[in-house]
């Protein structure tokens, strides 16, 4: 056999390899690659983070910024209902908190905030956190409370999609907004933001501003 | 227009949706076999002869039938952009079912139709040689497999379709070395049939180890799809890892039992017909 027919397939192998590599080698926490391309993109103008009060799956006041402090936080806006963004969002950072040493994961704060409270009632919320991590902390509130809140995130808020012949949907913003332990929020990670990805980033927030 | 199953950015539902590039795929594949035998035959088949035996035909039917049902809906649509399990389940349909369901129809005139001095009958050949089928089918199986390809391919219903039809091709070139229908098109032994085949299950550790073993998904296709029935990413990528060996590999190693039994019923009757040649023979 000559060598050029070989090739194609040695070469095809190789870069098999170096991929699957690559995909086993970036989720290490602190790994030396924290000066990588990064999936979080920087707020330029970081913002501090807003007391909004809303109520946790227990029924109890959550006062955003006091019941956070001094913890990476990272706050999602989403719905229990929703299709595609949330949960996939939801079960990569638990996939990545999962795979990260504990005292690394234990300085992380994840807060869900509903945007549909009509049908997230606490018991709902609780249960569907559950299935990525029951760390996670769960938040809803009055339509109006949910709304300022996101306002205060200087986000758009949350709309109701009807859709006929379907249960309604919710447009909402898409990426998880996280802030550091100094209380600002800093960066924001899109949709899209793999479990690898994540499992670089966290460590890197945690450390803010050094490294991990 | 949605002609061939390719990752798309909503939730899965379990609503039927057209594939009509599918059924044309299929039908072609159909109409171009049945089409040929009926041109060829007056010329090639032997006289007397049915030019396909209804055994034959069985084979080729049932090979298009698992080809339909391993790229339409909803197979064909929940391994583009859904599952990584059913994306393997997919590519061990198109490699080690399909293809040998349709190899097992072509009857054993065919491929002499083709004459051996022309680039067909080269080519038909050339691909019987183990070595040559081996490495197209594990480049085959790599490339395909590879992230950026799948992650790329499978966006689109045209890169998508190209992923289908190499693990076709692939598929039927690996089996072509051990089904093809004449003696003088392949002239692998029975026992290098089994060496050939059980050398045809060694490349496929490669992306079903990777797959099991990873700490993070491999696909940035099947991480951010909409989750179906809430499968978390990492188990269907394990599950697929799984599947690609737990699955492939018996079907395999039936093969390879199918190929050592038939190499001992010949074994049998030469002996046989070698003790009625001595026992005919007058004692010296």
């Amino acid at each position: 056999m000559k060598t050029t027919k070989l090739l194609p397939a040695l070469l095809a192998m190789a870069l098999l390899v170096c991929t699957a590599c690559e995909a086993r080698r970036a989720p290490s926490a602190g790994t030396p690659e924290a000066g990588g391309e990064s999936a979080a993109r920087e707020y330029p103008n970081p913002r501090p983070k807003p007391n909004f009060l809303l109520t946790d799956t227990e029924g109890r006041p959550f006062p955003f910024r006091d019941s956070t402090e001094g913890s990476m936080t990272l706050l999602f806006f989403g719905y229990t209902h929703c299709p595609d963004v949330c949960p996939v969002h939801m079960a990569n950072i638990a996939a990545a908190l999962h795979k990260l040493p504990d005292n690394v994961a234990r300085q992380v704060k994840v807060v869900f905030v509903t945007t549909d409270p009509e049908r997230d009632t606490p018991q709902v919320i609780r249960a569907w956190l559950d299935h990525f991590d029951k760390r996670f902390i769960g938040l809803t509130g009055t339509q109006a409370e949910v709304d300022s809140a996101q306002v205060a995130m200087r986000l758009p808020p949350a709309y109701r999609e009807d859709i006929p012949g379907a249960p309604y949907q919710v447009g909402h913003s898409a990426h998880v907004i996280a802030f550091t332990k100094d209380g600002m929020a800093r960066f924001a990670l899109p949709f899209g933001t793999r479990q690898s990805e994540w499992a670089q980033e966290i460590p890197r927030l945690v450390a803010y501003p050094g490294q991990p | 227009m949605t002609w061939w199953c390719a990752a798309r950015d909503v939730a899965w539902t379990w609503t039927w949706q057209a594939y009509p590039g599918v059924w044309l795929f299929v039908l072609g594949i159909g109409a171009g076999f049945f089409l040929t035998i009926r041109r060829l035959a007056p010329r090639h088949a032997p006289p007397g002869q049915l030019p396909l035996r209804r055994g034959e035909a069985a084979w080729f039917v049932g090979g298009l039938v698992m080809l339909w049902v391993a790229t339409d809906w909803p197979i064909g649509a929940l391994g583009a952009g859904y599952l990584l399990t059913v994306h393997t389940a997919q590519w061990i349909l198109y490699t080690l079912v399909v293809p040998p369901l349709l190899l097992l129809g072509i009857p054993a005139w065919l491929p002499l139709a083709a004459a051996p001095g022309s680039r067909t009958g080269r080519l038909l050949r050339v691909l019987a040689r183990p070595v040559v089928a081996l490495l197209i089918t594990d480049a085959i199986l790599i490339a395909s497999h590879l992230p950026p390809v799948v992650d790329g391919f499978r966006r689109s219903q045209f890169g998508s379709f190209t992923v289908d039809l190499a693990w076709l091709v692939g598929g039927l070139v690996m089996w072509w070395p051990v089904l093809a229908p004449n003696p003088a098109i392949s002239r692998v032994s029975y026992p290098w049939k089994i060496g050939y085949l059980f050398l045809s299950t060694l490349v496929p550790i490669v992306p079903a180890a990777f797959l099991t073993y990873a700490d993070y998904p491999l696909y940035a296709l099947y991480e951010l799809a909409p989750r179906v029935n809430g499968i978390a990413a990492i188990t269907d990528q394990q599950a697929a890892g799984l599947i690609m060996k737990a699955v492939a590999d018996p079907i395999i190693w039936l093969a390879m039992a199918i190929v050592f039994f038939r190499w001992q019923r010949v074994e049998e009757a030469a002996d046989r017909a070698e003790r009625a040649r001595r026992g005919g023979e007058p004692s010296s």
